[in-house]
């Protein structure tokens, strides 16, 4: 890192169980410039080929890597100069990064950081959070960075000793299975379990004043633009979340972490077997036609192998909905560092008691699973009566 | 967009479509496809979800013309009765 107007970018950690990589596709050439959010590449995980992103504006000097070449999170495999090429313009070029990726700590970087004038609390903040203070954009005296510069982007950002503390026993069993995905999921729900004291809350909803909106709804529009009840469910579960935010969040170093966003995480099943959980940023603030057109997204390409970076990292909070076939009720897991898991069983008829009638409705449970370090029952109740109370009165879904 | 096919469309297109719209929603299922029962309820047999319930129906409603009412869908989950509703254009 002698030459100080370029910078390297390294192999991203897309997602708290990946350690290693491999690009299996450049999606741009040597000379290209690339903005912020382009995909450059397309990389091989354990679990999925994903779309990676270039979170700084540059131009592309070298690869450093070859194509198909398996490294380490945090290696370079590319080598920048910013657009504007003069030496002191590095820090300019680098845009802060809003939401960052769950970067590994790069133990090369450290040295870079010591050029980046930076309290010693934002120092040690960013480097609990595997954030490169050159990233970022100090508000302090002389432009040095602070701990507030750092903790406007490290709120989505799980911190390092997380990703690190995936013990290397486990990692070797990981790699000699013949199973990854099976294995991965293995680990980390072994480490759910573990580590989270899960407590369990349960509701039936009536959905039939639901089914009859969407119903009413869908049958005045063309296919393509008919809503499903997941899509009810996110928006669900991303207002409830937005208005009880004990729930949404991180529980990091001993204590929670609230998110400054609502990303929802959706379980999508794989039928090749295994899981993947991708997000949709911001739901809480979508429309619900935004959320099912992100929904239908997400299930094509999770389906197709296709997953963007930006999918698979920086959910606050995760839907597993068993669809209209399987189970009446789901006791999750919940997905670390999040707090709370919201499950959905699948619709049946059920006699109802409504006006001291007995009538049959379609019924839903919804469970929440949450972790019991950052909140309790009474929290979660909360957040359930607010879910029942949004599927009840569906137009506040749009 | 595709043209609208006559009502009269052949019978093996349409089941040559309705497999295929199966198999781009769901490529891994395409080996089980030759062998699909055409009488049974197939979303059932090859465990299809609603995200893919709408996939396959809004390439089917494209490549057909003919609009799939949500009404529709209980009665439609056979490959024969899939066909002969959109051969039928949609009655």
């Amino acid at each position: 890192m002698s030459n100080t107007d370029t910078f390297e970018y390294v192999m991203p950690s897309l997602g708290a169980d990946m350690d290693e990589g491999r690009v299996i596709e450049w999606r741009v050439a040597a000379g290209d410039t690339v903005h912020r959010g382009d995909l450059i590449a397309v990389v091989e995980t354990e679990k999925s080929d994903i779309d990676i992103e270039i979170w700084h504006d540059g131009i592309i000097e070298e690869f450093l890597v070859d194509v198909g070449q398996l490294v380490d999170v945090g290696t370079p495999i590319a080598r920048l100069r910013p657009i504007d090429a003069s030496a002191d313009a590095i820090t300019d070029a680098i845009t802060p990064v809003s939401r960052p990726q769950w970067a590994a700590p790069d133990p090369s970087r450290s040295v870079a950081d010591e050029r980046v004038p930076a309290s010693p609390l934002a120092r040690r903040r960013a480097a609990e959070r595997g954030i490169d203070l050159g990233t970022l954009r100090g508000s302090g005296p002389g432009g040095a960075v602070i701990e507030a510069d750092v903790a406007a982007v490290a709120i989505d950002t799980p911190p390092a000793d997380y990703i690190a503390g995936l013990t290397p026993d486990v990692l070797a069993v990981r790699r000699r299975s013949p199973d990854t995905m099976r294995a991965l999921i293995a680990e980390r729900m072994a480490t759910a379990n573990r580590e989270i004291p899960h407590y369990h809350l349960a509701r039936d909803l009536d959905v039939g004043e639901l089914e009859v909106w969407l119903a009413e709804r869908n049958a005045q529009r063309p296919i393509a633009k008919r809503i499903l009840p997941a899509a009810c469910y996110i928006r669900a579960v991303a207002l409830a979340a937005a208005r009880h935010r004990e729930l949404n969040g991180f529980w990091v170093d001993d204590h929670f972490e609230p998110a400054e966003s609502v990303n929802v995480a959706m379980a999508i099943s794989l039928r090749r077997g295994g899981l993947v959980t991708p997000q949709i940023e911001r739901a809480d603030e979508r429309s619900l036609d935004e959320v099912m057109a992100a929904l239908s997204e997400l299930v094509a390409a999770a389906r197709a192998g296709n997953l963007r970076a930006s999918w698979m990292t920086g959910a606050t909070i995760t839907i597993t909905h068993l669809g209209d076939t399987g189970a009446d009720l789901v006791h999750g897991v919940i997905s670390p560092p999040q707090v709370a898991l919201v499950g959905f069983g699948r619709a049946r008829q059920r006699p109802w008691v409504i006006d001291g009638e007995v009538v049959v409705r379609p019924i839903v449970t919804t469970t929440l699973a949450a972790d019991h370090r950052a909140t309790d029952g009474a929290i979660g109740s909360r957040f359930v009566a607010t879910l029942a109370d949004l599927i009840d009165r569906p137009e506040e879904l749009l | 967009m595709t043209d609208q096919l006559p009502a009269s469309h052949d019978h093996v297109e349409l089941v040559t479509m309705i497999l295929s719209a199966i198999a781009d929603v769901a490529p891994e299922l395409e080996p089980e496809l030759a062998e699909l029962d055409h009488d049974i309820d197939f979303w059932m047999e090859l465990q299809l979800d609603s995200m893919d319930h709408l996939a396959v129906m809004t390439r089917l409603s494209e490549q057909t013309g003919v609009d799939i009412a949500e009404r529709d869908y209980p009665r439609l989950t056979t490959v024969s009765a899939l066909r002969d509703f959109l051969a039928a254009g949609g009655i």
